[in-house]
């Protein structure tokens, strides 16, 4: 069978994902995950949602959330990168680690954990958008519209988790509470829409 | 795309008040397409800064001096798109014969798509300026501000369930916009 440009694509991330080349691997799986539902649901709506009237606003906002889905996980990348840097050169550091080096690497490590914060929102507005179009749209395609629903929430339930297990991040601090909060609102929906199944 | 009826109608009648000696009509004209010009210049043709300003500079001085020779007024925004795209290629082709090869080509720079993500850009931006403040808001929140549906529903004292759905009634009423032009 011949072999695709996007398969090539795909199967090279997978090798760097399995090989520990992309930092902060499962916040961007998590991301990327996301990112694979939101295009499900552009999907279902553009192709099973005649006679529906949001069908092309559903359609757009599921494309944008699935671009900042992929940039979300670019900088996820990134953000964990840098706070392992800043970890290991304290882990390193001979001399006692001064008091506004403690704070970088603390900033460091706490704006690693914003960025799964903000794909588990964004993954739990894909879950709130494939649900509704799972009401909606054509039975033909429903499934896939209930697959985006249960892809998009195991993207935000696994984001919410990376905060949980940050550093510096205390339970009740809002990183945490608004993750959370994205994860229970994407199984709330999710059990929602599936339950009728 | 920008310049069709009523958009073009009121170009027209700018164009009409410049060629009339109206100074104020000049000052709108050059509001009315600076970000258009601008655009063209830094994200179609990848100026630097310095030398976008250079460009606007030039593109207006030459509107000013060459519009007795427009014959359609309601042609004013492609005549001058047209102006500085052959200006801004004008430029780099001077700079790479200047500097290394390596240089910016217009052919590298692939301006075609930007120039169209840049028209559809600046439709948008016409159509969202007519609609309702409630929609500006609530599509510059989520297209542009990235904010998430609680986000938005908590800044607009709104139910987090209602958010997908006003969007998407609010970019109906765009759409709808866009479409009687």
């Amino acid at each position: 069978m011949p072999v695709s440009p996007s398969d090539r694509l795909l199967a090279d991330l997978l090798v760097e994902l399995s090989d520990g080349r992309i930092r902060g691997a499962s916040g961007y799986a998590s991301a990327l995950s996301g990112a694979l539902a939101a295009g499900l649901a552009v999907m279902v709506a553009k192709h099973g949602g005649d006679g529906w009237a949001d069908a092309p606003g559903v359609a757009a906002q599921a494309g944008t959330l699935r671009e900042r889905l992929l940039q979300l996980a670019r900088e996820d990348s990134l953000a964990f990168a840098a706070a392992e840097q800043l970890l290991g050169q304290a882990s390193e550091a001979e001399e006692p680690v001064s008091e506004a080096r403690d704070h970088a690497l603390a900033d460091a490590v706490r704006a690693a954990a914003a960025v799964p914060m903000r794909i588990a929102e964004t993954a739990a507005d894909v879950v709130t958008l494939a649900a509704w179009a799972a009401e909606n749209v054509s039975p033909e395609v429903r499934v896939d519209a209930l697959a985006a629903v249960r892809l998009a929430e195991a993207s935000a339930n696994t984001a919410a988790s990376l905060v949980d297990v940050n550093l510096v991040v205390r339970s009740e601090d809002e990183l945490a509470t608004r993750a959370r909060a994205a994860a229970a609102t994407a199984r709330q929906r999710r059990a929602s829409a599936c339950a009728e199944e | 795309m920008i310049g069709e009826p009523d958009s073009a109608a009121k170009d027209a009648r700018i164009v009409r008040r410049c060629r009339a000696g109206d100074a104020e009509a000049w000052n709108e004209l050059v509001v009315r397409f600076s970000r258009y010009v601008l655009a063209i210049a830094t994200q179609a043709y990848r100026l630097p800064q310095h030398d976008a300003e250079d460009l606007f500079q030039e593109v207006f001085s030459r509107v000013y001096s060459q519009l007795h020779t427009l014959r359609d007024d309601t042609a004013i925004r492609p005549w001058i798109g047209q102006l500085t795209r052959r200006l801004a290629i004008d430029r780099l082709r001077r700079a790479s014969n200047r500097e290394a090869p390596t240089e910016i080509l217009p052919e590298e720079a692939s301006p075609d798509a930007e120039l169209e993500r840049i028209d559809l850009a600046l439709d948008i931006h016409e159509a969202m300026a007519g609609l309702p403040p409630h929609c500006q808001e609530i599509l510059d929140r989520f297209f542009a501000r990235d904010e998430s549906y609680v986000q938005i529903a908590d800044a607009l004292e709104l139910a987090a369930g209602t958010i997908a759905s006003r969007i998407s009634r609010c970019l109906t009423r765009m759409r709808s916009m866009l479409e009687s032009r």
